[in-house]
């Protein structure tokens, strides 16, 4: 038995269209029992039977659309604001991820990583591993740096002001060997 | 086994996937990632190793954030764009726009599905496992309903009694669009959507209904006609279906002396 009264029309149009077949009797069946929703249930057989031509590949048209989509999807997980308030521990897991020592992953959040000097595919991955856009990325490593306050009043050496460095520098000072940079910094 | 799905059919039984669909799901299960990844972006649907639609709705929603499940997403997207109608295509510049609003709509609808499934599972997108062509054909009446404008349409009321002219039963004979040789023609069957799309809103709801196979008039008042659900007298809807084959046969012959 149908559970008329509980259904609403986006049930019954979803139902319609997952038992639809075409000369059927189905559309027959629907218009008997929801006559409330007959001009909805017309439209969507019409739409169900629309033909499409299955054999061209995706036009520019489509690939933009695509892509428009997927932006979508990115820019909703992380935006800019999301990773400047985002805490240390994200940056030092990101570093962790990409096989780079902690340091960098402080200096990732302090913006003093140099956005130009990151190769694509390594901003492609962190970007990644952040669950953001690349252009958040590099929106966000072009902030202007920082140094955390509470690093700087526990050093024992008097802080000078923030810069942006290289990442090679940075793994560098961070105490990676020639060969693991070589590795990290790698474009492939 | 695959995830369950929870959606559940009016009568209150879960959905299930097709059979087939279990089975290539399970299928593709060991596959490695670029494996995966190749088959997913295999086009046409005949080329062989080709995943459907509703498995590689089942991958994205099912596996972990990664670049992997972006690039399956990607590969879905491109499904989701295949199944809407070009905006160029359309009349006129209000036509296309329109058009290029649906595309649009409908895409956007399916991103924030599958943002919603990732917060928690959303039970919408089951639908898209269960049958994809016809979720996806269900999103776009959707969008088509909140698009299309009675100043955007170029309908007519077509409300009264309309004589049928000599010409148009001159045109129509013994014509019919449904012909089952033509039907059998991709090409034909392309051409004839084209063709119903530009009726006017009753004649291509008159036009559906009878290719469904729904009666003009019964003499069982309980019975479902055309003449009942457009609630408009039998002479009514067979002077507008007569119209509506003349207009489709004018337009399908244009077209073919086009090709």
């Amino acid at each position: 038995m149908t559970e008329r009264s509980s259904n609403t029309r986006e049930d019954v149009l979803n139902a319609f269209a997952m038992d639809f077949e075409p000369g059927s009797g189905i559309l027959e069946r629907y218009l008997s029992q929801y006559p409330e929703y007959a001009l909805q249930l017309v439209d969507l057989s019409r739409e169900l039977s629309r033909e499409f031509d299955d054999d061209t590949p995706l036009s520019v048209e489509d690939l933009a659309a695509v892509s428009a989509g997927m932006r979508r999807l990115q820019e909703r997980l992380t935006t800019l604001q999301a990773l400047q308030q985002a805490p240390a521990k994200t940056f030092t897991n990101a570093a962790k991820a990409l096989g780079w020592p902690m340091q960098a992953g402080l200096a990732l959040r302090e913006c003093r990583i140099e956005a130009s000097t990151i190769p694509a595919r390594v901003q492609e991955k962190l970007a990644q591993v952040l669950q953001a856009s690349v252009a958040v990325l590099n929106a966000f490593l072009a902030l202007p740096p920082q140094t955390s306050p509470l690093r700087a009043s526990k050093s024992s050496i008097k802080p000078g002001a923030a810069e942006k460095i290289s990442l090679e520098r940075t793994l560098r000072e961070a105490g990676v060997d020639e060969v693991a940079l070589s590795k990290l910094l790698s474009d492939e | 086994m695959a995830r369950p799905l929870r959606k559940t059919k009016l009568d209150g039984t879960p959905y299930y996937r097709r059979e087939a669909i279990e089975a290539e799901i399970e299928a593709i299960s060991d596959l490695s990632v670029s494996e995966l990844e190749r088959r997913a972006a295999l086009w046409p649907s005949s080329a062989s190793g080709f995943i459907s639609p509703e498995a590689l709705v089942y991958l994205v929603r099912n596996l972990p954030d990664s670049v992997h499940r972006d690039k399956l997403t990607g590969h879905l997207l491109g499904r989701v764009v295949r199944r809407l109608p070009f905006a160029a295509d359309a009349g006129s510049h209000s036509e296309s726009l329109t058009r290029m609003n649906i595309r649009e709509d409908v895409r956007d609808r399916f991103v924030d599905l599958l943002l919603s499934d990732r917060d928690a599972y959303d039970d919408r997108l089951d639908y898209y496992e269960v049958n994809f062509n016809h979720a996806t054909a269900s999103a776009r009446q959707d969008a088509s309903n909140r698009h299309w404008t009675h100043e955007n349409r170029n309908d007519e009321l077509g409300s009264g009694e309309v004589e049928i002219s000599d010409w148009v039963e001159a045109a129509v004979g013994n014509y019919d669009p449904f012909d089952a040789d033509e039907l059998d023609k991709k090409n034909y069957r392309l051409l004839l959507d084209d063709a119903i799309d530009s009726l006017p809103e009753l004649q291509r709801r008159i036009v559906e209904m009878w290719r469904q196979e729904i009666p003009i008039e019964s003499k069982d008042p309980s019975a479902i006609s055309i003449s009942k659900v457009l609630d408009k007298t039998e002479k009514t809807i067979r002077t507008h279906r007569d119209k509506a084959f003349a207009s489709l046969r004018l337009r399908l012959e244009r077209k073919g002396r086009m090709l």
